[in-house]
């Protein structure tokens, strides 16, 4: 049993671990800064609460990560957030970046917003949070298979999408040219 | 690998370091530019991905935990349950041994629910009238068992400790009604039949043995109480919900 000094010293361990993670996880799924810094902040109220039940510690991600997905769940059945650009929200530039690459970029977020949820969620798992598929499938509540089914349609779907704006693109300028 | 397959797996599983990949790469010009595509999109995809924290969230969770209501452990009894522990000179005991989740016949669960009470079921009925658990606790307990719980019913808890069970820990809850006392034996991990069963405890009490959707639950109360309707009605307001639990 752990006394109360390791208890907050554990809780504390994962707050420094796992927030900032937990945070991008969270504007992934919520589209909103504001309400992913809310999202995770009960998270880890919920989690100082049953810190107790987490016997394993090498499945604390998938947990916190359960727990966030639960609050974003009874979230977003008292209000919708709003829909807007992700790129409105963060405005993220890098110095280093060109216009082209920015803009690039921009395009593939939006993309990559526009998947369902359910392709989504699994996939910024994977890349961003470098989880294993078991541990998606444990964090998400679904079969290992259904989450590597998932990946894969992510996937897929960014590319073909790709593929698609790029042609779309090449057509455009074809048709500039012509004129 | 040929490369086909090879493009298929790096869409599930874009790790460049499996050695399946690492082989079928070295194999062919083929396979080693469907492995630079792969990494290339992967580098692009994180990249979008990435999005920078917000700076000092760590140290806010960590100033507000300092601010909270201090959690118990709760591998150990309540802070008020605890008291009543000592007071009453009862230790929470294993009944039985440690032993994987199964099926139990009803006769076994009632074994251990006669056992169980015999042990301190009159004696945490008792120390309910005096001591009370707060509600923060009684959360947290139910929280850290799987149990979710209505409100309404939730509000009537008075007293709740941990209390062992077949198969894991469970729930011993005294409720306050306008009868009288209830106890509540909850056991996240042990199934009964769907069909309720009764049994007549060594000191009168009438027991109502009821399956949860997952899980079970004994209402025990004075047979002038009706536990048969309490029972039936408990069954919609308790749930087992074990996502927090690993």
């Amino acid at each position: 049993m752990f006394n109360r000094k390791d208890r907050k010293g554990r809780f504390d361990a994962l707050a420094r671990l796992y927030a900032d993670d937990l945070f991008r996880f969270g504007v992934w799924l919520c589209r909103d800064p504001t309400l992913a810094d809310d999202l995770v902040q009960e998270t880890f109220i919920r989690a100082w609460k049953g810190l107790d039940s987490l016997k394993d510690p090498s499945k604390a991600k998938s947990w916190l990560i359960t727990i966030l997905r639960r609050e974003y769940a009874r979230t977003f059945e008292r209000k919708v957030p709003p829909l807007v650009s992700l790129d409105d929200v963060i405005g993220l530039e890098q110095d280093d970046e060109t216009p082209d690459e920015r803009l690039e970029k921009a395009r593939f977020r939006d993309q990559i917003m526009r998947l369902e949820p359910k392709y989504r969620e699994p996939l910024v798992l994977q890349v961003l949070m470098g989880m294993a598929i078991s541990e998606i499938a444990e964090a998400l509540e679904l079969t290992e298979s259904a989450v590597m089914t998932r990946v894969f349609r992510a996937r897929a779907q960014l590319k073909e999408r790709a593929d698609n704006e790029d042609r779309q693109q090449e057509m455009d300028s074809h048709g500039q040219h012509e004129s | 690998m040929d490369s086909t397959s090879l493009r298929q797996h790096l869409m599930t599983d874009p790790d460049p370091e499996n050695p399946e990949v690492v082989e079928a790469a070295r194999s062919s010009q083929e396979c080693a530019e469907v492995l630079q595509e792969s990494q290339r999109f992967e580098k692009e995809l994180a990249s979008a991905l990435d999005i920078p924290p917000r700076p000092g969230l760590a140290a806010d969770i960590i100033a507000r935990r300092n601010t909270m209501h201090q959690g118990p452990g709760l591998s150990w009894v309540l802070a008020t349950a605890a008291a009543v522990v000592l007071a009453v000179g009862v230790v929470t005991v294993q009944f039985l041994p440690d032993s994987e989740p199964q099926y139990l016949g009803s006769e076994e669960v009632w074994r251990h629910l006669a056992n169980h009470w015999e042990h301190d079921g009159a004696d945490v009925l008792a120390a309910s009238q005096t001591m009370h658990s707060q509600p923060d606790d009684i959360e947290t307990l139910l929280i850290g068992l799987g149990i979710d719980v209505d409100p309404a019913l939730s509000a009537q808890v008075t007293l709740g400790k941990i209390c062992p069970t077949p198969d894991g820990d469970g729930a011993h809850l005294v409720l306050d009604t306008a009868e009288g006392p209830i106890t509540l034996i909850v056991m996240p991990g042990t199934r009964v039949p769907e069909t309720p069963t009764a049994q007549r405890l060594h000191d009168g009490q009438e027991a109502w043995l009821v399956g949860l959707e997952r899980g079970s639950v004994a209402v025990i109360a004075d047979p002038e109480l009706g536990a048969y309707d309490i029972a039936r009605q408990i069954r919609q307001q308790i749930s087992i919900d074990d996502s927090l639990l690993l």
